[in-house]
This record gives C-alpha cells, structure tokens and sequence, in this order.
C-alpha cells in the first residue's frame, strides 16, 4: 500500500470524496428546481414524478417538497393522492403557514372527492388566529363542505364571511338572497308531500312537482290497469282477476309514488344547484373587483 | 428614509401577497363550479339511432317505448346493472346472429330475481347493484 501514502494519491482520493458529496447535493437541489419548473409549464405528473424522486433520495426539506407533490397530485385530480401527501406535509413540518396549508389542501381534496365531513373535521383543525390571510379560503371550504351536507345556515354564515373577507358589503346580502331562495324552493318541493299526494291520487305527486307528461303518464297506466282489473273480474273472477293483474297494478302504483318523490328531489336539488352557482358567480365578481383594485 | 423604505415594501409586499390569494380563490371556485350538478337524464333515444337492420330498429323502437312510459314508472326490481331491458338491447345491437342475443336475453331474465346469491357477481359501486354486461 505504498502508493497509498503518496501525497498526490492522497489528495485525489480527498478532492474526490468532497467532490462526490457536492454533486449530490446539487443533484437533489437541480432535481428539485426542473421539478418547479416543470410545475410551472403545468407537466403535473413528470413534476410529480421528480418531486418523489428527489423525496426518495432523502432531500432536506421533505415537508415542502410532500406539499408540492401533494398539488401536483392535486392538479391531475388524483385526489387520494393528493390528500394523502398533504397528511405527510402537515405531520413532518413544524411550521404553522405550512401545516395551514396542508390542511387546507387535503379539505379541498377531500371536498372534491364528495368526502364533505372528513373535511368539515380536518377544517376544525385549523386554529382561525394562525392563519393571518388564509381565512376566506377556509370560510370558502367549509361553505361548500356545509352546503354538500344540506346544513344550509352553517353554509350560509361561512360564504357570507368568505364575502366579508373580499371586502364585499353587496356580496354578503345577495348570498343572503341565494339561500333564501333555496329554502323557499326546499318547501315547494316537498319530497314527502309528492309521495302522499301519488299514494291519494296516482299522477297527483308528478303534477305537484311540475311534470304534466309524468302526471298523465303515470295516471294513463294505472288507469289502464284498474279498467284491466275490473275486467278480468267480470270476465272471469274476483280472485282471478286479484291474483293476475293486482300484483302489476302495485307494482306501477309504488313505482308512480317513487317516482313523483324522486322528481320532486331532482327538482329541488337542481334549483339548490342552480342558487350554488349563483353564489360562486358572485364570489367570482368579488374576487375580480378585488384583484382590480 | 429607512421607515418609508420598510413601509414601501410591506406595502407591496401586502398587495402581492393579497392579489395572489384572490387570484387563487378564483381558481378555486372555478375548480368547484360544477360540484352539485345534478347527474344528466339518460337518453334512452341514443340506443335507437345505431340501429343496422329492421329487427333492431323494432326492437331499439319498443326498448325507448317501454323506458319512457311504462319502466319510468316501475319500481327499481331489477337486480343488475345494465338492467335487462338495456342488456338486451345491447345484446340485439352487438350480437351478429341475433338467436344468440334472444338466447342471452331469455338467460339473464331467467337470472334476474332477488334470490341471486351473493358473491356471484361483482357489484357496481355507483348502484350497488350486480354488475353483469353484455361481455360477461
């Protein structure tokens, strides 16, 4: 091992060794950097695919490079995904901004997933004194996540906030509008009342909720049944006629009522859609009134 | 000096900060615009149009007859998702020889009860019913 000990080997094997730990280091980092800049372009999946990459190969700070896997995630809908990498964020971070972040992200994923108490839970985690300019997003969340569970007070006083929070005064009054308008709409149509109302007379439910070819549909065919009923019992028997042509004639009489109820709750879950959407029109004006300003 | 100088730039900083936030409040809500709306009516007029010959024709006629006014108002009996009268005329549509698309047919009615027994099938997650297509 003579050569070992000459100065010039001696060195090389030092320089090399130090030179090994720096092009490692900047490997991570110029990994990292393609990664943002391929977010950037919007290639969410090779960024996503690099961010991992580099969290694999143990980059230092793996709280951020979790949150920006979890929005690359995020932006190609794949939203269990993504709500998993924001819990990863939100457990190896130690900064308040960040986990604020994570929570709010893995509350969106989850919404958009339809998983609408699992984000109203995950939103109560975040501490509404920490979260400096945060808060219209959060008052945003649990808005929507309120107004997916029906709890339409609740969605109510977190939109109108969300308003305040734009700095809105004519925003908060007409989101106001838009929930009345929901209510009244929850009253005219009445599930219930369109079921009990096809039970007493068949066709009666779909006219109740506004559907006339329904109505008379329904009437026509059970109609057509009583008269076949009727007939066969005067042809032949009342327990023949029982026995063949009743089963049918409950059949279509459940099936009418079933009807008319669930056309009412379309009717009424498309009026709630279409007050939904005005909210979200308004809080868009108010979004670009506010960049204007 | 050096107090305007740190005024001017939490300033700027401020309005950074606050038209980025809006500007992503406004992706948001685009990104949640269409989250209640309703799921779309099956057009059942769709099936009749692909129709070949006059057998599937008839038959495409008879399926948007019997799904507009007589199961419209029927009760939700069948146990398979398609439901018989859409994986027959499926089978009508698909099958070249349509003695085996009839034979198909009379088999998956004579499957439809509600003693089907469980496990046999897979079950479809958006109706929870047993999924059987035309394939299987």
């Amino acid at each position: 091992m003579n050569w070992f000990r000459k100065p010039v080997v001696l060195f090389l094997v030092i320089i090399n060794f130090f030179s090994i730990q720096l092009t490692y280091c900047q490997n991570l980092d110029a990994i990292v950097d393609f990664s943002d800049q391929q977010f950037a372009k919007g290639n969410f999946e090779l960024a996503a695919n690099e961010y991992n990459r580099a969290l694999f190969f143990g980059y230092y700070a793996s709280d951020q490079l979790c949150l920006k896997i979890a929005n690359c995630y995020f932006n190609q809908n794949q939203l269990e995904q993504s709500a998993r990498f924001y819990d990863r964020a939100y457990f190896s971070s130690s900064s308040d901004s960040l986990k604020t972040e994570a929570i709010l992200g893995k509350s969106f994923s989850l919404i958009l997933d339809k998983k609408y108490v699992m984000a109203l839970s995950e939103l109560m985690n975040i501490d509404s004194a920490k979260i400096n300019n945060q808060e219209v997003k959060l008052n945003f969340l649990k808005g929507i996540a309120y107004f997916g569970l029906h709890e339409d007070d609740l969605s109510e006083e977190a939109f109108r906030k969300c308003a305040e929070g734009l700095s809105s005064n004519t925003g908060t009054s007409e989101i106001e509008t838009d929930f009345n308008a929901i209510r009244k709409s929850e009253k005219r149509y009445n599930p219930h009342t369109a079921w009990l109302l096809s039970l007493l007379v068949p066709g009666a439910g779909q006219l109740y909720s506004g559907e006339f070819k329904e109505a008379a549909n329904s009437a026509a065919l059970l109609g057509g049944l009583l008269y076949l009923t009727v007939s066969f019992a005067g042809k032949y028997s009342v327990f023949e006629a029982i026995a063949v042509v009743l089963p049918w004639f409950q059949r279509y009489y459940m099936g009418g009522a079933n009807k008319a109820e669930k056309l009412t709750l379309e009717k009424q879950l498309a009026n709630r859609y279409q007050s939904y959407q005005s909210i979200m029109k308004r809080l868009e004006v108010e979004c670009q009134k506010n960049q204007m300003k | 000096m050096k107090l305007i100088r740190i005024f001017s730039i939490t300033l700027i900083s401020f309005i950074v900060f606050e038209t980025n936030c809006n500007a992503q409040l406004f992706n948001d809500i685009q990104r949640v615009d269409s989250l209640f709306k309703p799921a779309p009516k099956t057009n059942f007029s769709a099936f009749a149009k692909g129709s070949k010959n006059e057998i599937e024709s008839t038959f495409s006629t008879m399926f948007v007859l019997y799904k507009n006014f007589i199961s419209s108002q029927d009760i939700d009996a069948c146990v398979f998702q398609p439901s018989c009268s859409v994986y027959a005329i499926e089978c009508i549509h698909h099958e070249k020889s349509k003695l085996i698309a009839f034979m198909k047919i009379s088999d998956r009615l004579m499957r439809c009860h509600p003693l089907v027994s469980k496990g046999a099938y897979k079950i479809d997650k958006i109706t929870g019913k047993n999924f059987d297509p035309i394939e299987n």
